[in-house]
Parts: C-alpha cells; structure tokens; sequence
C-alpha cells in the first residue's frame, strides 16, 4: 500500500487502462491483420445497430422539432427551426445520441462476451492456439467501433433530420430543398470536422472501454455481468466528458 | 443465424460507402451554400463600426446573396478594415462607385453587408477595390430616436396629467363647466332666456308671415301700397299738395311775422301795441257787463203780466210730460 487502497486501486487502474491502449496503438499496426474479424465485428457494430439508430434517430428529429416548435412559434421565428435542428443534431444530438446508443447495445455486448471469454478461459486458450487474443479480439472491436460510431453518428444525422423535415413540412409546407438549404446554411466543415471526429473519440472510447472490462473479467459469472454493466456505465460518462472537452476545443478552434 | 462473411463484407461496405456519401452530401451542401467552389474576387471597405459583423457573414446585393465577408482587422485609426469576396459572377452587375452598409437580414436576424447604388457607367467591380461606405441606420441609432419619443411621450402625458388633476379639481373655464353648478345654472338660464328669444321670434316671424300674406292680398291697403301704381301716385300728388301747402303755411306765417313786426299793421298793432291791448281789454270787460246787465233785464221780462202766462203754460207742459214718463 502506498498512500490508501482506494488510492492505490484507482492508480493501479489508471496505469492498467494506458497500458491496454498502448499495447492497442502498437499491435494496431503489427501484422497480421484479422481483416474478416474486423469485417464481422464491423457488422455486428455498425449494420446490426441501423435499426435502433434509425428509430432513435428519427424519434429524436421529430420530437427536438416538435418541443421547440412552441418557443420560436413565441417570436414568429418558426422559419428558423431547420437551422436550429441541424445545428443541434449535426453539433451535438447525433454524435450523442449514437454514442450512447453503441455504449449500450454493442459496449454491454463486448464486454458480456470477452468477459465470458476470459472466465471460460477461452482466451488462454487462443494464446495456446498460437493467435494472439488481443489482436485478435481486442484491435478489431475496437478498430470496428471506431469506425462505424461516425458512420452510425452520419446516418442519425441523416435520419433525424429527415424526421424533423416531416414535422416542418406538415406545419409549414417547406421543400425537402428549401429545409436543407435553410438547415445547413448556419453550418461550417468546422462543424462536420468536429462531429465526425467527436464520432471517431467515442467509437473508439466504446471499444476500448467494453473490451477492457471485458478482456480483466473475473470471478466467474458474476465477473461477466459486472464486466459487461461496466462497460457501459464507463462508456456512457467517458462520452460525457469527452463530449464537453471536444466542445471546448472546437469552440476555441472556430474563433480562428 | 449471421449470414456468410462475404455477406457481411458486402453490407458492410455498403454501409460504409452510405455512411461516406452522406458525409459528401453534407460537405457538397454546406460548400454549395457558402459557394466554396465558385471563384471569387477580393474587395475591401472600411467601416467606422460594423454592429457585430463576423466573418462569414453574408454579403446582399439587390436582395441577393453575392458573397461572405472574408475576415476584419482595425485599422490604426479604430476604422474596421472588411474583407469581402464576392462572387465573380455578380460582379458585372455591380459598379466600382458601389455603397456598402452594414445591415441586417431581419429584425433580429444575422449582420450583413449590404452593396446598393452605383451607376451603370461606371466600370465593374475587380479584385482589389475598395469600396465606399453608405449610411446605416444602426439599432443604436433607431434606440435613440424611440428614447426621444418616449421623452415626448412622458411629457405628453405629464401634461395630461396636470389639465386632467385641474379638470377634477374644479379649476379652469373647463374645470368650472364641470364642477360649478351656478355656471351650469346660469347656463341653463341662458338657454331658457334663447329659448324664449327663439319663440318670440318664432312668433314674428309668423307674424311677418301673416303681414307678408296680407301683403300679397289683393285689394288692402299695404297690398295697394306695394302693387297699385294709381294709389302710389294718388299717394306722391298728396304728398306733393301737402308739401305745397307747408310751403303756403310757412309763407303765411312768414307774412304774420312780417306783420306782427310791423306796428301800423292789424296784427302788428294787436301784438306789438301796449295801448292798443288795453283799449281792447277795456271793450271786452264792458261787453262782458253789458251782458250781465241784458240777462237781469231778461229776468224782470219773464215776470212781466204780458209774458208771465206763456212760462207758466211751459212749465205745465212740462210737469205733465214728467208725469207721464214715470
């Protein structure tokens, strides 16, 4: 013990954490690749997320357009609500929004399913096998996460924006042309840049977060389930942070 | 049940290539509204202030969009230097000699800068001009003139407020009309009193009405007097005559005061002589003796034995008359 348990745990964690991912960035770009692995993952990732990200998504468009109807309806401005929804989705709800939604559905999935790996000993056994586990498990979830949370994060956009149309075109009759032109007219590559990178921050955050927890499972199947709410619970509040430094930066960054 | 890694491989690459078209449509869009891929040329104006311009603000020209504002930098004398590029293909329409203004695109709406004039002579805007500022009416400007009003309106009402406190106390020729009751008294007296002037000259102006109908009857005297020519000049010979006849009365009179101051004449001798006044005073007190006497000798006749008879018979007839009236 050097100064307290509690302390010294949360030391011993932090030094754990930067050891995993360092060991990540160097067998990221050591061979071999177990390019159909990260194929299978990026499925599992990306495509078997669509359908909740699509009504996700769409529910949050409509019913963000919906709740500040009202309030620009106050002053008149309701001709403002396509810039407003896709300032808020494409700045923030999106990249949010699929973040969390990944943390939850494929961080609780990855954590469940190395932790029960490392408590069948499955991943001793990979090593035995001659293959090595991280590289194998580990780079191509994560590599997988942080690819597809930007693509899942553009198609929320997407589909979001596509529910806050329907809402605008029923009240106001405006053009599909007319709202994306209105919509993006307030939006800079600043703000495009910095979503997609946001996207990339936190597929990775999941990946790397549920894999770790997953990858030190212990104490059975307990360990499992612990492994797997970790995952998420982690997850969901390094986003957070990470989502409010971002937005710090950004914001420094669009005074150049 | 997963489908084969083929499968997978081929949704997931189109899932990507999904993923990067929306990417590419979001940049395309945001590069087609900033007009990123149309050439430019770089002009500059120097304003005084621009109220909260930014860069990448937009630049109107009749209305339409014609570029962003590039950037801003102070100038040593506080003036604001803007950097605008405006889009090459408006540039044939607009002029050298054109104004810029900082404006707004609504009320509460983003800052702009408005280009407006310039002459059709004049040559077209190229890379490197700088342009002259218009007047802008800021918010400050129009804040300073509603502050005005309201000073106005304060006074306005304090005004108000004095003639409405002096109208409930009483005071003033309005005040009095409201709250004296003896004005409204003498008021209602007046109208009384032009209520009866107003019969009574209802009642003339029946009467005039009647005069005016007797007027128009033929045959009267005022209808003859207005319409008969004979009576009128019946009327102008009588007037004539009389005339004549004053001037005859006055010639007369004029004879008598010749006379009357002449001496030797009758009336001269009546009027001016003391003497000749006398003597006739004398004559009539005589006369009036003479008279006295003549009566008292009428008497002594009356009871005379010759005449006696006669009044005795007239005063019989006379008793038996009163007899046989009664």
């Amino acid at each position: 013990m050097v100064i307290s348990p509690g302390v010294d745990a949360f030391a011993i964690a932090v030094y754990e954490s930067a050891s995993f991912v360092k060991r990540f960035v160097v067998e990221l770009f050591q061979r071999p690749i177990h390019f159909r692995e990260l194929i299978k993952q990026c499925y599992a990732v990306g495509v078997l997320s669509l359908p909740l990200i699509t009504l996700t998504g769409f529910v949050t468009g409509i019913v963000f357009t919906k709740q500040s109807r009202p309030s620009l309806a106050a002053f008149g401005a309701t001709s403002w609500l396509p810039s407003l929804i896709t300032v808020a989705l494409l700045r923030s709800l999106a990249p949010l929004v699929t973040a969390l939604i990944c943390a939850g559905k494929v961080g609780s999935n990855i954590g469940a399913e190395l932790g029960s790996m490392k408590v069948t000993e499955q991943i001793e056994a990979m090593e035995v096998s001659a293959i090595n586990p991280f590289k194998f498990l580990v780079v191509s979830r994560t590599v997988a996460t942080t690819l597809m949370v930007p693509a899942l994060m553009l198609y929320c956009c997407c589909v979001g924006l596509m529910g806050s149309f329907l809402n605008v075109h029923g009240n106001e009759a405006t053009s599909l042309a007319s709202f994306f032109k209105t919509g993006f007219s307030t939006i800079t590559y600043l703000d495009v840049f910095a979503s997609v990178t946001k996207s990339f921050v936190f597929g990775f955050t999941i990946g790397i977060i549920s894999c770790f927890k997953g990858y030190n499972a212990s104490s059975g199947t307990q360990g499992v389930g612990r492994a797997a709410n970790a995952s998420v619970v982690l997850s969901m509040f390094v986003i957070f942070i990470e989502e409010m430094l971002i937005v710090q930066i950004i914001n420094w960054l669009r005074g150049f | 049940m997963n489908p084969s890694p083929n499968r997978q491989a081929a949704v997931v690459g189109l899932f990507t290539a999904a993923a990067i078209a929306i990417l590419a449509g979001a940049v395309l869009t945001i590069g087609d509204i900033n007009d990123s891929f149309t050439r430019k040329v770089t002009v500059t104006a120097v304003f005084d202030e621009v109220s909260g311009l930014k860069k990448g603000d937009n630049i109107w020209f009749s209305g339409v969009k014609v570029g962003t504002v590039k950037s801003m930098r102070f100038q040593e004398d506080s003036k604001v230097e803007v950097v605008l590029r405006v889009d090459r293909e408006a540039t044939p329409f607009i002029h050298k000699d054109v104004l810029a203004k900082v404006g707004s695109d609504g009320l509460i709406g983003n800052r702009i800068v408005v280009l407006y004039a310039g002459t059709p002579t004049a040559p077209t805007l190229e890379d490197g001009d700088v342009l002259s500022i218009g007047k802008t009416v800021s918010t400050e400007e129009i804040m300073a003139t509603l502050q005005e009003n309201n000073k106005n309106l304060l006074g306005i009402t304090s005004d108000l407020k004095v003639v409405s406190g002096k109208l409930a106390a009483g005071e003033g020729t309005i005040g009095k009309l409201l709250t004296d009751e003896s004005l409204y008294a003498s008021v209602n007296d007046t109208a009384a009193t032009l209520n009866g002037a107003s019969d009574n000259a209802k009642t003339m102006t029946s009467s005039l009405s009647t005069f005016a109908s007797k007027l128009n009857e033929k045959g009267s005297l005022p209808n003859d007097l207005v319409t008969d020519k004979t009576t009128y000049a019946s009327l102008t010979a009588t007037v004539s005559e009389l005339h004549e006849t004053g001037a005859r009365a006055s010639e007369l009179v004029g004879t008598l005061a010749a006379g009357a101051a002449n001496p030797n004449s009758p009336v001269g001798a009546m009027m001016g002589d003391g003497a000749a006044g006398g003597d006739l005073k004398q004559t009539l007190e005589n006369l009036n003796r003479g008279t006295v006497l003549l009566n008292e000798d009428l008497e002594a006749a009356q009871h005379n034995f010759l005449l006696r008879g006669f009044f005795k018979k007239r005063d019989k007839e006379a008793a038996q008359k009163a007899k046989d009236d009664k």
